[in-house]
């Protein structure tokens, strides 16, 4: 996905990988099975590429995350930014994936050995969502 | 029309409030007035655990107030604790 980005007034790409790990809290895991909100999630997706492009001064910024059921080791979510200079594109590349977690209408479930799946709450994300909210 | 007529409108269940509804979509009628109100009246009805201050609601795909009033032919999908990544 990084070719995307390829330009070549550009002189730093920071690229994050997010992936399916064998554990959470204790607990061993086989798999994760995502859903999304796919039209939604689009939307506020095309959101955050252009608050980071703004916000960070970037060149260029893409993003993909995954649905479906995933194994141990798989890449979930993806995330590169390209900037003039390095500090852009890490701060860019940070600010994308810190939105996607907190912000995507994106689920997942747990699948665990010799326990029932179990979708995962991150209740914090949206806690501080209605707080800005209330604030605005 | 005045706001507590009844409406019929469309709900679409995700993630966990699909698997606790046992159902992906359902349109009723009814004459709850609010997306909070309409909450309330699922979580009775299918015994959703998440308590309203952590749920968001998407009506016709936009993300929106709980105290937006619903209308004829709305669709709503109530949004648990987002956790992709």
């Amino acid at each position: 996905m990084s070719r995307l980005l390829v330009n070549s007034t550009v002189g730093a790409l920071v690229t994050f990988e997010g992936w399916v790990r064998n554990h959470n809290e204790g607990k061993s895991v086989l798999g994760l099975e995502y859903e999304v909100y796919e039209i939604l999630a689009r939307k506020e997706g095309e959101k955050i590429l252009q608050e980071a492009q703004t916000k960070f001064n970037l060149s260029g910024a893409v993003a993909c995350h995954r649905y479906g059921y995933l194994d141990i080791g798989e890449i979930a979510v993806w995330v590169g930014t390209t900037g003039v200079h390095r500090g852009s594109a890490f701060a860019g590349t940070r600010y994308i994936i810190n939105g996607i977690k907190s912000r995507l209408p994106i689920w997942k479930k747990e699948f665990y050995i010799g326990e029932k799946p179990q979708w995962i709450l991150c209740p914090q994300n949206h806690i501080e969502i209605l707080n800005k909210n209330k604030t605005r | 029309m005045h706001a507590s007529a009844t409406k019929t409108i469309t709900i679409q269940y995700v993630a966990m409030f699909k698997d606790q509804a046992d159902r992906s979509m359902e349109k009723i009628e009814t004459e709850i007035k609010t997306c909070s109100e309409l909450y309330e009246y699922l979580q009775e009805k299918y015994k959703f655990a998440i308590p309203l201050s952590q749920i968001r609601v998407a009506i016709n795909h936009e993300f929106c107030p709980m105290t937006q009033l619903l209308k004829e032919q709305d669709l709503v999908i109530f949004i648990p604790p987002v956790c992709g990544g």
